[in-house]
């Protein structure tokens, strides 16, 4: 009887013992299997990023072939325009209005001859514009730029003028600054406008 | 020795014997987990590397970008002016010879038009000759002339190669030796041989000024 008793008592811790190790296998290997799963993923999101790397390597290189490539358009034409824009007396081109301004900025004369005189030299081809009233002249510089047609300016003030015959001077410079003229003072009544190239 | 003590003997040997069997097992698998997990960290510090230079690479692909819609703004912006550049006229001016202001003179009509003080006076005529000039190409200047009766008077002049500036009355194509303190139209005047002009002291040269 006591053989039978110990024998079922060491199956028992056996059976126990084999269950618990087989268990705790299953177990650990789940997580091993697991990790395991994890890890090839990661891998695999590495490969796939390596991927894009490189894709948006080449793409990086393409863009830098494109932005070299509109760099040199536009240094090609940048030089272009400085060709057209440069000149002297004996060189001249109607200019844009971006270049009157560009010569009005630098300007140091007060004197519309010399001014005029600055302006052909650099190449920008100008007139001197005589307003005629009865009270007299006002000289005027004249540019026919290329994008706002003729434009008549104030040698001093640089004042925008668009002057008309008929029209009383004052009222013909832009903003007024100097107020409306009074019609009692025909003498600023504008008789004829001389543009001299 | 009993069959209890046998077989007892025999169950303990084969509990420990499982027992070790199971110990080395589980310690197996925890060094195969302790490996993995470690590789695992490592390709997850690895994937975060390769973000980070995925993230640095598209930031260089933006900024490249935007640098290349700067580029074509600028571009854009030049071609326009440069189309508006090239569509304008260029002016090709040259200082004449003596010789080319007399040809020009002879083939310009201007001076046979009727002077109307009103219409047509002086500076209508130096302004038709400047232009006429320019638009040949020749480099003229307008003469404004003030005469001691207040009144301006207005010329033309030309640079010329060979004898220097040399001013002409823009009305009649008379060769004008301008002085100051001088009669206009008596003593500057270089008339044909027989003719002349009256002397008046209201035409005498106060100053003058070359606008080119």
């Amino acid at each position: 009887m006591k053989i039978v008793k110990v024998s079922i008592i060491l199956i028992v811790i056996i059976v126990l013992l084999a269950t618990v190790s087989a268990g705790g296998y299953y177990v650990l290997n789940q997580s091993y299997s697991e990790l395991k799963h994890e890890k090839q993923c990661l891998e695999n999101e590495v490969k796939i990023t390596m991927n894009q790397i490189n894709n948006s390597n080449v793409k990086l290189n393409q863009t830098e072939i494109e932005l070299e490539q509109h760099e040199i358009s536009l240094q090609e034409n940048t030089s272009k325009l400085q060709e057209l824009k440069s000149g002297d007396k004996y060189h001249l081109h109607d200019p844009l209005w971006s270049e009157v301004l560009e010569f009005l900025h630098y300007n140091e004369e007060t004197d519309i001859q010399k001014m005029i005189d600055d302006a052909k030299n650099q190449g920008l081809r100008c007139a001197y514009v005589e307003v005629i009233m009865e009270l007299g002249v006002f000289e005027l510089l004249g540019f026919n730029t290329l994008d706002y047609d003729m434009v008549y300016l104030e040698y001093d003030t640089y004042y925008l003028v668009y002057p008309e015959i008929g029209l009383y001077y004052f009222d013909c410079v832009e903003d007024l600054p100097y107020g409306h003229s009074i019609p009692e003072y025909n003498d600023m009544m504008i008789t004829k406008i001389l543009v001299m190239w | 020795m009993n069959k209890s003590k046998i077989i007892t003997v025999i169950g303990v040997i084969i509990i420990v014997s499982l027992s070790m069997v199971s110990a080395s097992g589980f310690y197996t698998i925890s060094q195969s987990i302790s490996v993995v997990e470690q590789q695992k960290k490592n390709v997850e510090d690895y994937l975060n590397d390769v973000n980070n230079n995925l993230s640095v690479v598209n930031s260089q692909i933006s900024n490249v970008n935007n640098e290349i819609s700067q580029v074509v703004e600028n571009l854009e912006e030049n071609i326009s002016v440069l189309e508006m550049l090239e569509s304008g006229k260029r002016y090709e001016i040259h200082d004449p010879t003596y010789s080319d202001v007399i040809k020009f003179l002879n083939n310009d009509n201007t001076n046979e038009k009727p002077y109307d003080d009103e219409t047509f006076n002086c500076a209508d005529f130096a302004q038709e000759v400047n232009n006429n000039a320019e638009e040949q190409g020749i480099r003229c200047a307008y003469v404004g002339v003030n005469l001691s009766c207040g009144i301006p008077h207005a010329c033309v002049a030309f640079d010329t190669t060979d004898n220097g500036i040399v001013y002409y009355e823009p009305q009649s194509d008379e060769k004008v030796n301008l002085e100051i303190g001088k009669d206009y139209w008596a003593d500057c005047i270089v008339v044909s041989p027989g003719y002349y002009y009256e002397r008046d002291p209201d035409w005498i040269i106060e100053d003058f000024t070359l606008y080119w």
